[in-house]
């Protein structure tokens, strides 16, 4: 329901370009959800030599790479894969993140102090360096991509949501709940979240997208699911040496990467003025 | 105007006129044009620049250019040893003495004089195991060097040794500067000297590599006046740097980017059959492949023409025997492993009745060989086909070599390798004893597979002391048709062609076997 209303907004607004965005990232999750029922494991794995970089036709709508498999069947199991990498890293990001953020907002003392710190220095990292030590650490597979996903993701998460619990638990619906007695946890859980959900939704879209795009690097740099497992990034690493002779090979997973994380992105934007009373007023 | 003037040199014209416009000096920037700077891109950089302790080919390339080594191969076909530092010799009637006479009058490029002294310092440092040289084991037949006087030279060994000249030959035993070596000590290996037609102008590790023509050279004087090699990693982007011009030679070409080569007015590809192989190497030491009917099974259920043709877009070759073209001793042609996938899976059935049902686990690197990972993949799905199950892992080369070449006692094959069941190498060896002992004798550390056969250990004893040349050859042919009809250490996938990209007009190429290209007769119009 809450999508149709944000549909609907955006219509509202004739902010037809983030639409379409709205319908690329639906099409993904469908996709990704119903890969199964589209092209059994067997399409998408299959080498077969003899129908090697065959060009877009009615039985391969996108065409087949260097080892004969069909595009489309690698791009729709590719997408599941990707869906889950992305969705549970995520996830593992912002329920840690929000954990230890909110915690070290709502106790200030030496120990969350420190805790900040050491935020600060895995910050100073680059994410994907930090992904590629984790990856390197636990060896290269689907389950050790989220984690490195997700793990990377933590020290950025745990100050952006340490910020507000800082300021919300000064405010006075605050101070009241506690002056009538309310527990610490009760407090940072049925006061202080909930004034923070906005945060959240936007921070989980946008990193959504940013899940999207670093999974497929790794994967590119040969740190993601080995094959014959589907993969956007390692589908672009294995044809780019096509990229004259054969372009639509790289061109699909290529484009198809490109659009889904426009796609989040340009509805975590909208979302976040969907979701802002101040600027959904102002319309 | 003269009608075979290139565009090159009319754009160099055009940048002479507007230095002259400039205002810049005339003479400096005429005579650059007229010097011939040949531009060499390589798939990785020369790691090091001291012959001895080298082993990667982008190195051996350029070592070509700056050494000499004692004797050398007369051509590429590599049946004739002539005289290179030394001018004759002649082996005692027991055959563990030779008697090398030197060419007299060299100099090294930092004036030091060449004689027998200077031979046996290079010979006994590449034999002290203080030095640590990957290469020494190739010279431990070598008892002692003896200096009868300054042109006269006396090579012990502890048994005959057939081999003697070929591995005096080889780029590791290149006889460099005594005064040099003991200068600049571990920086020598960026400072090399020795008595080639080219000596070391720059070298910015990662970025090129310049060397110039020496003057004072005793042979034949190298034709270009200089030589850049430049380490380009990306296959593509070294196509791009021949086809736009910045570079004369690009060598290996991946097989897919021929034709673009070929369609550019300016460029051309050369093709050179090549002593590489590939194959998947299989674990002798644990089950499936412990069997060698099953790794004779295997062998026939890939269907290897598919794989040159739509993979390596046609340029490899189905093997006929262990050893591709070009390899020394190359023995009798051996009967192409048919693709039967029905035969492979009833050879298997014989084995394992029920089935193989344990995961079989493929190795590969990515970007060392021609289409590697792509190849690797194609065998998995054939494997998939007759009903294996496997587990696939892709490895980045340096990690890759380190992984596999550990010792780890007790284990399996005792190496990095016993946990997979298979995995991608190939060689481009071209002396048929080192080939065969290094991956088919039971004791040689770089027997990965943990391969024994006391019939092939026995033939290769034997010939490794035998002086006949005939009765020695006749042994590796043995030992190749043992290898192929009975007991296989490996799934052989295809023998490599070279492809090495050059801008039209260049000529004088001289193309190894084992992709060593040397580079100093070569002229272009």
């Amino acid at each position: 329901m809450k999508t149709i209303g944000f549909l609907w907004y955006l219509l509202r607004r004739k902010n037809y370009i983030t639409l379409v965005a709205a319908f690329v990232t639906i099409t993904f999750v469908l996709a990704a959800v119903c890969a199964p029922l589209l092209y059994d494991w067997d399409t998408a794995t299959r080498v077969s030599l003899s129908s090697a970089l065959l060009s877009p036709s009615t039985i391969h709508p996108l065409g087949t790479d260097e080892l004969g498999r069909d595009l489309l069947a690698r791009i729709v199991w590719g997408a599941r894969i990707t869906l889950v990498v992305a969705l549970v890293s995520v996830t593992i990001a912002m329920v840690l993140g929000i954990l230890i953020g909110s915690l070290c907002g709502y106790y200030e003392n030496w120990f969350t102090g420190g805790v900040m710190r050491f935020m600060d220095f895995m910050i100073a990292f680059p994410r994907t360096l930090l992904a590629i030590i984790v990856v390197t650490v636990l060896g290269s597979g689907v389950l050790s991509l989220t984690l490195a996903i997700g793990i990377s993701t933590i020290p950025a998460n745990v100050r952006l949501f340490r910020g507000p619990v800082l300021a919300l638990k000064r405010r006075q619906f605050t101070v009241a709940a506690k002056a009538l007695g309310a527990r610490d946890l009760s407090v940072l859980f049925s006061h202080i979240l909930p004034n923070m959900m906005s945060l959240v939704i936007i921070q989980g879209t946008l990193s959504l997208a940013e899940a999207i795009l670093i999974g497929s690097g790794l994967s590119f740099l040969g740190l993601g699911p080995q094959p014959p497992t589907p993969e956007w990034g390692a589908m672009i690493a294995a044809s780019r040496s096509h990229i004259t002779s054969h372009p639509h090979v790289i061109f699909a997973p290529g484009i198809t990467l490109f659009a889904v994380i426009l796609a989040f992105n340009l509805v975590g934007d909208a979302l976040r003025d969907y979701v802002d009373p101040r600027s959904r007023k102002a319309i | 105007m003269n009608p075979s003037f290139s565009k090159i040199t009319r754009r160099h014209s055009l940048g002479l006129s507007l230095a002259v416009a400039g205002g810049f000096a005339l003479v400096p920037i005429a005579s650059a044009q007229a010097e011939f700077n040949l531009r060499v891109v390589q798939g990785t950089d020369v790691d090091t620049l001291d012959p001895a302790v080298s082993r990667s080919t982008p190195s051996q390339i350029v070592f070509n250019n700056i050494f000499n080594t004692l004797v050398r191969w007369k051509d590429t076909k590599l049946d004739e040893i002539v005289p290179d530092l030394a001018e004759s010799w002649s082996k005692s009637e027991d055959g563990l003495r030779w008697t090398f006479k030197l060419r007299r009058g060299v100099k090294f490029h930092d004036s030091t004089p060449f004689d027998a002294e200077a031979v046996k310092f290079n010979l006994e440092r590449i034999l002290d195991p203080t030095l640590g040289s990957p290469n020494r084991s190739l010279f431990s037949s070598i008892s002692q060097v003896n200096v009868l006087d300054p042109n006269t030279v006396e090579i012990v060994t502890k048994e005959p040794s057939p081999t003697l000249l070929e591995i005096l030959a080889e780029e590791y035993a290149s006889i460099n500067s005594p005064t040099a070596v003991k200068k600049s000590g571990r920086s020598y290996s960026r400072n090399p000297v020795g008595t080639g037609p080219y000596m070391i102008s720059e070298w910015v590790p990662a970025q090129h590599l310049v060397i110039k023509r020496n003057p004072d050279y005793f042979g034949a004087p190298g034709k270009p006046d200089r030589m850049t090699f430049r380490p380009v990693p990306e296959a593509e982007a070294r196509v791009i740097e021949l086809t736009t011009g910045n570079a004369d030679v690009a060598l290996n070409i991946p097989p897919e980017s021929t034709d673009k080569i070929r369609r550019n007015a300016s460029t051309d590809v050369v093709l050179e059959p090549s002593s590489f192989q590939i194959f998947f190497e299989l674990n002798t030491t644990k089950p499936p492949f412990a069997d060698p009917r099953v790794r004779l099974a295997v062998n026939h259920a890939i269907d290897r023409d598919a794989i040159i043709e739509k993979i390596l877009n046609g340029y490899g070759r189905v093997p006929e025997g262990i050893f591709p073209r070009g390899v020394q001793g190359r023995g009798p042609r051996q009967t192409a492993y048919a693709y039967d996938p029905d035969k492979a899976r009833k050879m298997i059935a014989e084995v394992f009745p029920g089935g193989y049902n344990e995961p079989v686990v493929i190795w590969t690197p990515a970007g060392r060989y021609a289409k590697d990972k792509s190849v690797a993949e194609a065998v998995q799905g054939y494997l998939n086909a007759i009903g294996f199950k496997t587990e696939f892992k892709v490895w980045e080369w340096a990690t890759y070599q380190k992984t596999l070449y550990r010792p780890e006692p007790g284990k399996g094959t005792g190496k990095g390798s016993n946990d997979a069941n298979m995995w991608l190498l190939g060689t481009g060896v071209t002396n048929a004893d080192w080939r065969l002992r290094r991956k088919f004798s039971s004791t040689d550390d770089s027997n990965l597979t943990g391969y024994k056969q006391p019939k092939v250990d026995e033939l290769l004893a034997k010939a490794s002391v035998d002086m006949n040349y005939f009765t020695r050859m006749q042994a590796y042919a043995d030992v190749q048709s043992i290898i192929w009809n009975e007991t296989p250490n490996s799934l052989v996938l295809f023998d490599q062609i070279q492809l090495i990209g050059v801008s039209k007009g260049l000529k004088g190429l001289e193309v190894y076997g084992d992709e060593i290209v040397k580079f100093d007769q070569v002229t272009k119009q």
